[in-house]
This record gives structure tokens, C-alpha cells and sequence, in this order.
């Protein structure tokens, strides 16, 4: 790979990120429990917003679509 | 069955696995960092960087190397069982270990110049033609990758909300990163000249897991239940069935069965758990319920659904007595069916 492919690559994969992170911070505050009723308000401390933000991160295009069309979790 | 959602759902048996775990990480970083500072040859020096560096890496490959083999081990005997359970938290720590090697890689290789280091580690090393000289880092950073997205969805709120089948597929990850990893090890073996240890490590760590694989892979084939010539499958003579306990049947294809007898009642349903694939007939009635031996989700017997106010639902089965022999259909009704249980005694 040259290096401005590589340059390119590399800020690809850092826009992907940030983005994730901003729609983690969507699924913190309000997302997870808009798809999930047992992630709602108490149902959700602090500590565990923390744990669902890195997952949606990595996988926010799969969680941006969920937001919109899930109405409940697929197990429960 | 829902209900809040825990950072972690503790256990004092969790606290106390995850405290040996922690003292045993330590004992080997201090060892391995001790042992390659008294076995170095006089004048050769390596950084305490590079120290901790080895010392994170292969711990890291020899933690997955064992968290691969645990699933097989625990088929074999019992005495696994624990570590089975406990899979995650083994999971998301190989993880971290893995991340203190990567960036004190690319601190130490990667952080010292003018480029930014991650468009460095793409280009520092462009034999990407080279079978023997391939940049090696590419790969470990690439199973890394892997590695985050199973540490990050590890918790119950990923695993109810994803479904079973996308949580599962990326969990059958972790077989391309272990692959990836040992492509990552053997080629830097080869770059760095290292000592013939690592070699000895990667071929000990990947035979191990592919033999228990292989071993236990076979092992299930082999006993796979064979249908009768209507396609029922034989479960066991009644008089084998002990009260509140199930015996556990695997077709050829579908999920494995739990038949469970509950006085003078008998009935089946699929054998895994909707919580977290928990062998369900691995465990015991309580309360009229089919109780899940991990966790303590619990189903009907009757039909397969948590009672209220959870909504869980798994598969039930047909079953029969015949000459005292139970029988079940292999067929799954749709989750949640109710299904008259066979009655034992009754001509049926
Ligand atoms: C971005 C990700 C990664 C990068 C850039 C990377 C880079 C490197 C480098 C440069 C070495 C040679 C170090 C030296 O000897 O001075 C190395 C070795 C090694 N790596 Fe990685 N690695 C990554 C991820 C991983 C992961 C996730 C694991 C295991 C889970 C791993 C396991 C190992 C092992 C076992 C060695 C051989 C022992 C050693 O020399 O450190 N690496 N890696
Ligand atoms: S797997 Fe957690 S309760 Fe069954």
C-alpha cells in the first residue's frame, strides 16, 4: 500500500469510530432502552451505559439500524 | 427472563476465580520478565519495554490457546465446568492483555516518528507479496480487532439484543483471530530471529486446541442418537429416569433435547438455554420449573415459556411412553407451544 492509500485507510477507519462513538453516546443515554424495555432508566446504571458503549462503537451501523426498526430484543 | 441489567453479576465463586486469575497473570508477567533477564546472554540487553512487550504477547496467545480448549475439556470431564462458566471474564482479560502488547508496540515502534504511528504499521514493513517476510503486525493488529468486538459484546445486554445468530457468528471469530494470531507469532518468530521457545509455544498452543477439536468433534458425531424407523429417538426406560432431573438427547440434526421427568410426567424441550445457551438438562426442576444450572432462568415444563412476567420462550418436543421406554419426537414445536406431557403409567 502507498502511503497516502494508507493515510486514506486509516482515517476511514478512525471516522468509523468516531461515529460509533457518537451513536453509543445516543445508546447510553435513551437508545438501549428504546430497543430493550429492561434497559430503561434503573434498569441501566452508570457502570453498564459504560459497557454497552464500546460494543456499539465497533458495531453502530448493525445498533443505527436496530434504533429504528426494533422494538424489542430478539431473545427476551 | 428479563430483568436488570448488572456490570457484573457477581458471584463470591466469580470473585474468588477472578482473583487467582489476576494473581496468576502477575506471577507470569514477573517470571517471564525475570527468567529472560537471567537467561539473557551477556551482552545483549532488550528494554524493560520489550520486556513487558514479550511478556503481555504471550501471555495473551497462551490465555486464548486455553480459552479455546476449555469448551472441549468441559465435555470431557467436570472438572472444567468451572472455567466454562466463567469463559468471559477469561475473554474480555486476554483482551486487555493483548491491548497493553499492542500499544506498547506501537509506542515502541510505531510512536518514535513523524508518521502517525497506525499509517506506520501498515507501511513500515511493505512485503506484503513476501509469504516469510509479511508484515507480521498487521495480523496481530487484525485479530486484536476481533478480539475487541467479542470483549465488547460480551455482556448480557449484546447478547439478548444482537440474537443469538449474529452474537454467535461473531463469537466464531474467535477461531479466524486465534489463526490470525498464530500467522502473527510465527511470522515474527522468523522476522525478530527469536528463540526456538516461541516456536515451541505456537506449535504446543495450536496442536492442543485442533486435538481437542478433532477429538471432540468425533466424540460427538459418534454419539449422535439414532431415530427409530418413524424417526422418534429413544430417550431411556422410565425406571432410568430420576425425578426432577432430565436425561439429554442429541438428534442428528437441530439442537440437543432435554426430557425431563417431573413425578409420574415426562416432557422434552430443546437442551439450551435462551439466556445464554446454558445446558438446560443439566439441571433440575424447582418449583414446577425447568431451572437452568448457570444462571436460574426457568421455564414450564408444559410449554416451554418463563412463567410471568418473563416472556423467554424455548422449543418443546412431543414425547411418548411406550413398554416403559420414553420416546421424543425430534421435531421442535414452534418456542412457547404447549405440549401435553406424557404421563407415566398411562397407556399411551
Ligand atoms: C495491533 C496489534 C499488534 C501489533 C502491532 C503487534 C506487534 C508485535 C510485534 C512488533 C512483535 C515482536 C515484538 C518483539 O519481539 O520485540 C510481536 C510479537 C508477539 N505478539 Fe503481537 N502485536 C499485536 C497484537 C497481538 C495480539 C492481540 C496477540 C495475542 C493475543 C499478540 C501476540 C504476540 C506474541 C505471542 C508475540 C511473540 C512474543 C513477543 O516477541 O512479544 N500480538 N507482536
Ligand atoms: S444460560 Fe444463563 S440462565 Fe441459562
Amino acid at each position: 500500500m502507498s502511503e497516502s492509500t494508507t493515510n486514506l485507510f486509516v482515517t476511514a477507519i478512525g471516522i468509523y469510530f468516531l461515529i460509533g462513538f457518537f451513536v453509543g453516546l445516543i445508546y447510553m443515554f435513551g437508545g438501549a432502552g428504546r430497543i430493550d424495555p429492561a434497559a430503561k432508566g434503573k434498569g441501566l446504571p452508570l457502570r453498564v451505559r459504560l459497557l454497552i458503549l464500546p460494543g456499539t462503537i465497533g458495531l453502530w451501523p448493525i445498533m443505527l439500524m436496530k434504533l429504528f426498526v426494533q422494538k424489542e430484543p430478539p431473545v427476551s | 427472563m428479563s430483568h436488570d441489567y448488572k456490570a457484573v453479576q457477581w458471584t463470591p465463586f466469580k470473585k474468588r476465580f477472578d482473583l487467582w486469575m489476576l494473581a496468576g497473570i502477575i506471577l507470569y508477567l514477573i517470571g517471564f520478565i525475570v527468567v529472560g533477564e537471567v537467561t539473557q546472554p551477556p551482552g545483549e540487553s532488550i528494554h524493560p519495554v520489550q520486556a513487558v512487550m514479550r511478556a503481555t504477547g504471550t501471555l495473551a496467545f497462551l490465555l486464548l490457546t486455553f480459552i479455546l480448549c476449555i469448551g472441549p475439556l468441559a465435555r470431557m470431564t467436570d472438572r472444567f465446568k468451572p472455567f466454562l462458566y466463567n469463559r468471559r471474564h477469561l475473554g474480555v482479560t486476554t483482551f486487555l492483555i493483548g491491548l497493553i502488547h499492542a500499544a506498547l508496540v506501537m509506542m515502541w515502534y510505531h510512536g518514535f516518528s513523524e508518521t502517525n504511528p497506525f499509517v506506520s504499521l501498515f507501511i513500515s514493513n511493505p512485503r506484503y507479496e513476501s509469504l516469510s517476510g509479511f508484515p507480521f503486525e498487521v495480523l496481530g493488529f487484525g485479530a486484536l480487532l476481533i478480539m475487541f468486538l467479542m470483549a465488547a459484546t460480551s455482556h448480557d445486554f449484546w447478547n439478548a439484543n444482537l440474537g443469538p445468530g449474529v452474537w454467535k457468528a461473531l463469537h466464531m471469530g474467535v477461531y479466524v483471530a486465534y489463526a490470525l494470531l498464530i500467522a502473527h507469532v510465527a511470522l515474527g518468530a522468523i522476522q525478530f530471529e527469536k528463540s526456538p521457545a516461541y516456536v515451541g509455544l505456537l506449535v504446543a498452543g495450536a496442536t492442543s486446541v485442533f486435538a481437542l477439536h478433532v477429538g471432540t468433534g468425533m466424540m460427538t458425531l459418534r454419539g449422535r442418537d439414532r431415530p427409530e424407523t418413524d424417526g422418534w429417538l429413544k430417550v431411556a426406560n422410565v425406571t432410568d429416569m430420576e425425578d426432577a432431573r432430565a436425561k439429554i438427547v442429541r438428534p442428528a440434526k437441530g439442537e440437543a433435547i432435554a426430557i425431563f421427568r417431573d413425578g409420574d410426567k415426562v416432557s422434552a424441550v430443546s437442551n439450551v438455554c435462551r439466556h445464554q445457551g446454558g445446558p438446560l438438562g443439566e439441571g433440575r426442576i424447582v418449583d414446577g420449573c425447568i431451572t437452568c444450572p448457570w444462571h436460574g432462568f426457568q421455564y414450564r415444563m408444559e410449554d416451554g415459556q418463563s412463567p410471568p412476567p418473563f416472556t423467554e420462550k424455548i422449543a418443546t418436543y412431543a414425547t411418548r411412553i411406550i413398554d416403559g421406554v420414553v420416546y421424543v419426537n425430534p421435531e421442535p414445536n414452534v418456542p412457547g407451544t404447549p405440549q401435553t406431557p406424557s404421563q407415566i403409567g398411562a397407556t399411551s
